[in-house]
C-alpha cells in the first residue's frame, strides 16, 4: 500500500491520544481493584461501549470484509448475532455479575466461578480454559495489528506490531482497566462513525445494493444467497455459538463488574447492540463492493481476502476518512487486546496462584504482580504469534469456544439456577476443555472434522451445557443447601 | 399471572432441547438443518427464561413470559420465511430480488439481523425499573455484609 501522509498523521495522532490516556490511567490506578475492574467507577454507557468495542475485534474490521470476499453473504451469520446477543447477555448476566461484585470482593471471572461453586478446582479449570483462549486470541490480534499498522506506515509487520504493542503496553500495564475502558469508549466512537460513513461510500461506489448483489452472483449465484458459498450447517452453528457464546466471553462479562451502580445497566443493552450494528455496516459495504468489482473485472482479484478492507480504504475513500477508519481498525484490535491482556494477567497473577493456595501480603504486592503479569502476557503472546504459529492455529480453531464452553454453563446457567452443583461445574468445564482441545488437535494434525460441517465450538458448547445440567441433576441432593447465603441471594434475586 | 414452570422444569426442558439440537447437528441434511434452527430458537427462549425466571418469581412472571414468547415467535416466523424462500431456489439461480438481494437473503438482512435484536434491546430498559431492579432490592444489597476476598475465604475442596 502506498504511504499516505494524511493517513499516517491521523494514525499517529490516534496512537498519541491512546498513549496520553494510558499516562492518565497510570495516575488513577492505585489498587488491584482499580487495575482489574476500574474500581467500579464507570457509567453504564461507557461500560456498554467498552463491551461492544472489546467484542468487535480485528476480525470485525479486517476479517469481516475478507470473509464476505471469500464466501458472500455467509459472513452475515456472524455479523448479525451481536445486536441480539448483547441484550440476551444483559438479561442473563447483567444484574447477576454486578451483584456478585457487590457482595464479594470479586475482580476476575474465575473469582465469580469460585464464589458460585465454592471450589478451587472449578476456579483453576476455568482459569486454564480462559488463559488458553486468551493466548490464541491475543496472538491473532497482535498479528492483525501488525498487518493494519504495517499497511498504514509502510513498514514490515514486525516493526508495526512492535510500535503498536509498545503503546498498548504503556496503557495496559500502567493504567489497567481504567485506561482500558476509557480508550475503548473513544475507540468505539471512532468505529461507529467511520463504519457508517464508509458503508455509504461503498454503496455509492458499487452503484447500490441490487446492482452489486447481481454482480457478485454472476459466476457463483450462491454468493448472493442467504448462506453464501458456505455449508448451511456451518453458518447455523455460527449463529448459535456467537449468540449464546457472547455471555461466555470474559472480555464482555468482565465489563459488567465495572459499572458504578446496578441501575446504570439499564441502557447498556441498546447502546452495545446498536453500536455493534453500526460498526458492522462497513464489513457489508466493503465486502460486497470489492467482491462485485472483482467479479465484473473492474478490480483485480485479491491474493489475500483480508486485504479487502485496506485496499478499498486506500483506493476509494478520501484520505481523512480512510485515516479515521484505519484508526478505528486499530482501535478494534487494541480494545480487544487490552481486555485480553488484563484478563490474562489476572489469570497469571491471581486466579491460578490463589487457586493453588498462594496468598498476597498486600494489595500493592498484588497490583505489581498484575502489572508484571500483563508484561508477561504481552511478550508471551508476541513470541507465540511469530514463533509458535502452530499453537495459534490450533487454539484459534476453538478460541471463542474455549471461553463459551466454560462460562456459558458455569455463569450463564449457574448464576440463575440454584440447582447447579460443584460436581456439574467440574464435569462441564473439564469436558469442554478436553473436547475443544481434542477436536482441535484432531482437525489440525489428523484432518478430522465433525460430520455435516458442524463447527467444533458449537458442538462443544452444546455438550458442556448438557453435562452441567445432567450432572447437576444427578448430584443435586444438597446443591441448594451448600450454596452460601449471599450467593443464594444473588442467584434468586 | 405467575410463572408456571419451576427452575428445575425449565432446566429439564433446556436439557431435552440441547439433546435434540445435538441430534439435529449430527443428522444433517435439510431436516437436520431445519430442526437445528428451531432448536436454536427454543434454546434462545429458554436461555432468556433461565436468566429471568428469578425476577419473574419475585415480581411478575407475565412480562418475561411475553418477552420470551415474543422472541421465539418472531424468530420462528423469520426462520420459516427464510427456509421457504431458500428451499424454493437453493442454488439462487435467477432469483427474485427484494430490497437489493435475493428473497431468502432479504429475510436474513432485513428480518433476522435487527428486528429480534431491537425487540430484545429495548425490552431490557422497558422492563428494568419495574421488573428487573428496584430501590428496595438495592437497599437490601447495600445492607448485606460484604464477604472477604476469595483468597482469604478459602474453598471446600
Amino acid at each position: 500500500m502506498a504511504l499516505d501522509i494524511i493517513i499516517v498523521a491521523i494514525a499517529a495522532i490516534y496512537l498519541m491520544m491512546v498513549l496520553a490516556i494510558g499516562v492518565w490511567g497510570i495516575r488513577q490506578t492505585e489498587t488491584t481493584a482499580d487495575f482489574l475492574i476500574s474500581g467500579k467507577r464507570f457509567a453504564g454507557w461507557a461500560i456498554a461501549f467498552s463491551a461492544f468495542a472489546s467484542i468487535m475485534s480485528g476480525f470485525g474490521f479486517i476479517g469481516g470484509p475478507g470473509l464476505f470476499y471469500a464466501g458472500g453473504y455467509a459472513f452475515l451469520w456472524i455479523a448479525i448475532v451481536a445486536p441480539l446477543a448483547f441484550p440476551i447477555s444483559w438479561f442473563v448476566l447483567g444484574k447477576k455479575m454486578r451483584l456478585l461484585a457487590e457482595v464479594r470482593d470479586i475482580l476476575t471471572i474465575p473469582d465469580a466461578v469460585y464464589a458460585r461453586y465454592n471450589s478451587e478446582t472449578v476456579r483453576v479449570l476455568t482459569a486454564v480454559s480462559v488463559l488458553l483462549g486468551i493466548i490464541s486470541y491475543l496472538a491473532v490480534q497482535l498479528k492483525a495489528m501488525g498487518f493494519v499498522l504495517g499497511e498504514i506506515l509502510g513498514t514490515t509487520q514486525l516493526t508495526a506490531v512492535l510500535i503498536a504493542t509498545a503503546v498498548i503496553a504503556v496503557y495496559t500495564i500502567g493504567g489497567g482497566m481504567i485506561a482500558g475502558v476509557m480508550t475503548d469508549a473513544i475507540q468505539g466512537g471512532v468505529m461507529v462513525v467511520g463504519s457508517i460513513l464508509v458503508f455509504f461510500i461503498a454503496l455509492d461506489y458499487g452503484g447500490g445494493l441490487t446492482r452489486m448483489s447481481q454482480e457478485i452472483a454472476v459466476n457463483d449465484p450462491s454468493f448472493a444467497g442467504a448462506f453464501g458459498s458456505f455449508p448451511v450447517m456451518l453458518t447455523l452453528c455460527w449463529y448459535f455459538l456467537f449468540t449464546i457464546g457472547n455471555s461466555g466471553q470474559p472480555h464482555m462479562a468482565h465489563k459488567l463488574y465495572m459499572v458504578r451502580d446496578v441501575k446504570l445497566l439499564k441502557w447498556g443493552a441498546p447502546i452495545a447492540a446498536l453500536s455493534y450494528f453500526a460498526a458492522s455496516l462497513m464489513m457489508l459495504g466493503i465486502g460486497i463492493s470489492v467482491r462485485a468489482g472483482v467479479e465484473t473485472g473492474a478490480l483485480s482479484s485479491l491474493s489475500n481476502p483480508d486485504s479487502a478492507a485496506p485496499f478499498f480504504l486506500t483506493e476509494f475513500v478520501p484520505p481523512v476518512l480512510a485515516g479515521i477508519v484505519f484508526a478505528a481498525a486499530l482501535g478494534a484490535i487494541m480494545s480487544t487486546s487490552d481486555a485480553f491482556i488484563n484478563i490474562g494477567a489476572a489469570n497469571l497473577a491471581r486466579d491460578i496462584p490463589i487457586g493453588l493456595g498462594f496468598e498476597y501480603n498486600s494489595d500493592r504486592q498484588e497490583l505489581w504482580s498484575h502489572r508484571a503479569g500483563s508484561a508477561i502476557i504481552i511478550i508471551g503472546s508476541l513470541l507465540i504469534a511469530y514463533y509458535a504459529e502452530i499453537l495459534v492455529g490450533l487454539l484459534g480453531i476453538v478460541g471463542w469456544a474455549l471461553f463459551a464452553t466454560a462460562l456459558v454453563p458455569l455463569l450463564g446457567i449457574g448464576l440463575n439456577w440454584e440447582g447447579a452443583t460443584k460436581e456439574g461445574a467440574i464435569a462441564s468445564v473439564s469436558m469442554g476443555l478436553a473436547a475443544n482441545l481434542g477436536l482441535a488437535i484432531g482437525q489440525q494434525f489428523f484432518n478430522f472434522t465433525l460430520p455435516n460441517s458442524i463447527v467444533i465450538g458449537a458442538f462443544t458448547l452444546v455438550l458442556s451445557t448438557i453435562v452441567l445440567i445432567g450432572v447437576s441433576f444427578v448430584t443435586s441432593s444438597d446443591a441448594r443447601e451448600t450454596i452460601t447465603s449471599d450467593i443464594r441471594k444473588v442467584v434468586s434475586v | 399471572m405467575g410463572i408456571k414452570l419451576n427452575d428445575n422444569q425449565i432446566m429439564g426442558t433446556a436439557f431435552v432441547v440441547l439433546i435434540v439440537m445435538l441430534g439435529a447437528m449430527l443428522m444433517g441434511g435439510q431436516t437436520g438443518q431445519v430442526l437445528f434452527s428451531y432448536s436454536i430458537i427454543a434454546f434462545f427462549g429458554l436461555y432468556v427464561l433461565i436468566g429471568t425466571h428469578s425476577q419473574a418469581k419475585n415480581k411478575n412472571g407475565s412480562p418475561f413470559l411475553k418477552l420470551t414468547g415474543g422472541l421465539v415467535l418472531l424468530l420462528g416466523i423469520v426462520f420459516a420465511a427464510l427456509w421457504y424462500f431458500h428451499f424454493q431456489n437453493p442454488t439462487y439461480t435467477d432469483p427474485v430480488y427484494w430490497f437489493g438481494v435475493p428473497r431468502a437473503t432479504a429475510v436474513l438482512v432485513y428480518g433476522l439481523w435487527m428486528p429480534p435484536a431491537i425487540y430484545m434491546m429495548f425490552a431490557y430498559p422497558y422492563l428494568f425499573s419495574r421488573y428487573i431492579w428496584d430501590d428496595d432490592e438495592a437497599a437490601e444489597f447495600r445492607s448485606m455484609e460484604r464477604r472477604e476476598t476469595p483468597s482469604v475465604a478459602g474453598g471446600d475442596d
